[in-house]
């Protein structure tokens, strides 16, 4: 089985980290289908293993403004859904 | 011998028209709708204006795509939201636009708002400092 093409779109992230986010973007989309799915086990998963707080849009068309900490912040494309995350607040 | 002469009345004829008065019907692309809210009446009614205005803005501006027109109506917004903190310690607002998200995040009790100005769906809210 072919893996989804995820595209990075915008991203501040450290490499590690924004790999880290990648492979749990990939996981979600493997286990569910339903877009508010996917984001709560994005947001789950990063909680664990970066701390509070997370933030996860997944949508097909949206726009945003928004507050969050230097160096977690990344917007994905995958498969015409955008998935974005960051991490505000504690 | 007398002489009388036939008295005659002019045909008068009177034309009325009466216009009908167009009823004033909002545009049904600025209509709102709140779907949940944390706010009272008062200050709900100031975001729902913001948004409105925004999305008024935004349509009168050329953007390329439905994405783009979001995003700046985000923008236009969130402006709106953060001027009107005035002396207050300035908040972290999230606000996020558009016809197709899902969300999930944390955000401060009481600070949740889910409207829409036509098919626009606005959320915002805000999160600690």
């Amino acid at each position: 089985m072919s893996e989804e093409k995820i595209e990075v779109k915008e991203t501040d992230m450290e490499d590690p980290q924004r790999d880290m986010v990648i492979s749990v973007v990939r996981e979600a989309q493997r286990l569910y289908n339903i877009d508010k799915d996917v984001a709560a086990f994005v947001k789950e998963e990063l909680d664990k293993k970066f701390g509070a707080t997370w933030h996860v849009i997944c949508g097909k068309c949206f726009g945003s403004r928004v507050s969050y900490e230097m160096g977690h912040f990344i917007l994905l494309k995958c498969n015409k859904v955008n998935v974005m995350i960051y991490k505000c607040g504690y | 011998m007398s002489n009388s002469n036939p008295s005659s009345s002019p045909d008068v004829s009177s034309q009325t028209s009466a216009t009908q008065e167009e009823p004033k019907v909002k545009p049904r692309h600025l209509e709102s709708r709140i779907m949940y809210t944390d706010y009272d009446t008062q200050w709900q009614k100031k975001i729902t204006k913001w948004a409105r205005v925004a999305v008024q803005m935004v349509f009168e501006k050329v953007v390329e795509t439905e994405n783009e027109f979001y995003q700046e109506v985000a923008a236009s917004f969130k402006e709106s939201l953060k001027s009107s903190s005035g002396d207050e310690k300035p908040k972290k607002w999230h606000v996020i636009v558009g016809n197709d998200f899902s969300v999930q995040a944390d955000a401060l009790k009481g600070t949740i708002s889910f409207f829409a100005i036509g098919d626009v769906k606005f959320l915002i809210y805000t999160s600690p400092n």
